[in-house]
């Protein structure tokens, strides 16, 4: 069961969130409320595993509680529902460690996909943020991310790293490289390692910086 | 002509008009106040602030599948960045007519699924 809290300041869109999550039966919201300072709060008692987080709201806006919330606890995952479709936003949001950036008007099923992919991967890259971060990090070189120095990746590494920026999941990799999911996690943990990335995101920002892997 | 398309709607609720109805009664509730938060900005003049009301409408009007008023906020919002609250007084007129008539079309639909409207 997918653990979600949901944070927004307007009860209508929660609602309208709330009514798409309802039909997802391996999704319970576990909690709702309306700033980053209510769900700091909020998270101290009630874990969760994915926060669907609102990027402008008032007391603490959602990238703020986002920057706290990777502190205080990092294994939570955030998907970013906003209305800003702008490169700045999508590259602050994504600098800052979210799992996902997903534009509130999109489809349903998307908004579902992302849940559902950032639970079980990690990371959910629409083609919007996909071309933000390739033309925007990589090609205009306006953020330029600091990696340490890394040992040299295996040529395995290098396969799941690029099996991982082709959106596929852990059991997907498995099978294309016939290893077990539990090997694919290791090879995931050891790029984590090796690169300094603090997530998948991470990972596909290295991978497109390093001239690594190309759409 | 009605301003209504609800397939989007029907796309979040899984067509179940017992949950559309459900959004759309909270959409009722809500948005004359939202509307009336983007009327006072633009006659207090503050571009932040109205640019800030109208991106917030937007994605619930979006729901409701009204494209044109979608469009005149996305104008009234880009607009009251960069010329200012008082360039925006037209388009914001245009937005509360078309939201009245949103509403209106918004009770019709709800009499005839609910019996309630």
């Amino acid at each position: 069961m997918i653990q979600v809290a949901l944070v927004d300041d307007q009860v209508l869109f929660r609602r309208g969130m709330a009514l798409l999550l309802r039909d997802m039966a391996d999704v319970r919201v576990v909690f709702e409320c309306s700033n980053g300072a209510e769900l700091l709060t909020g998270l101290r008692d009630n874990p969760v595993d994915i926060v669907l987080l609102d990027v402008e709201m008032p007391v603490m806006d959602g990238m703020e509680a986002m920057k706290r919330m990777k502190e205080l606890h990092p294994s939570v995952r955030t998907v970013m529902l906003s209305t800003h479709a702008d490169d700045a936003h999508i590259v602050e949001a994504m600098e800052l460690g979210a799992n996902a950036y997903v534009l509130k008007t999109a489809e349903p099923e998307e908004i579902e996909n992302a849940i559902r992919a950032v639970a079980e991967s990690g990371y959910h890259f629409n083609n919007r943020v996909s071309q933000v971060m390739l033309h925007g990090l990589v090609q205009r070189q306006q953020v330029k991310p600091v990696y340490p120095e890394v040992d040299p990746l295996s040529e395995r590494e290098l396969e799941v790293l690029r099996a991982i920026c082709q959106e596929l999941t852990t059991t997907e990799i498995a099978g294309q490289l016939f290893l077990s999911p539990r090997t694919v996690e290791g090879h995931r943990n050891n790029l984590l390692l090796k690169t300094g990335a603090r997530n998948t995101a991470g990972l596909v920002v290295y991978a497109l910086t390093k001239g690594l892997y190309s759409p | 002509m009605s301003p209504l398309d609800l397939a989007y709607m029907e796309r979040l609720c899984k067509g179940d008009p017992a949950r559309m109805a459900e959004y759309i009664a909270l959409y009722l509730q809500e948005a004359p106040g939202l509307f009336g938060a983007l009327e006072a900005m633009a006659g207090s003049g503050d571009g932040k602030g109205l640019a800030e009301a109208a991106h917030a409408l937007h994605p619930h009007v979006h729901y409701m599948g009204d494209a044109p008023l979608c469009a005149l906020l996305q104008r009234v919002q880009a607009r009251a960045c960069t010329e200012g609250a008082g360039a925006c007084a037209q388009d914001v007129e245009a937005c509360l007519v078309l939201h009245l008539k949103l509403m209106q079309a918004l009770h019709q639909w709800m009499a005839a699924s609910t019996g309630k409207g």
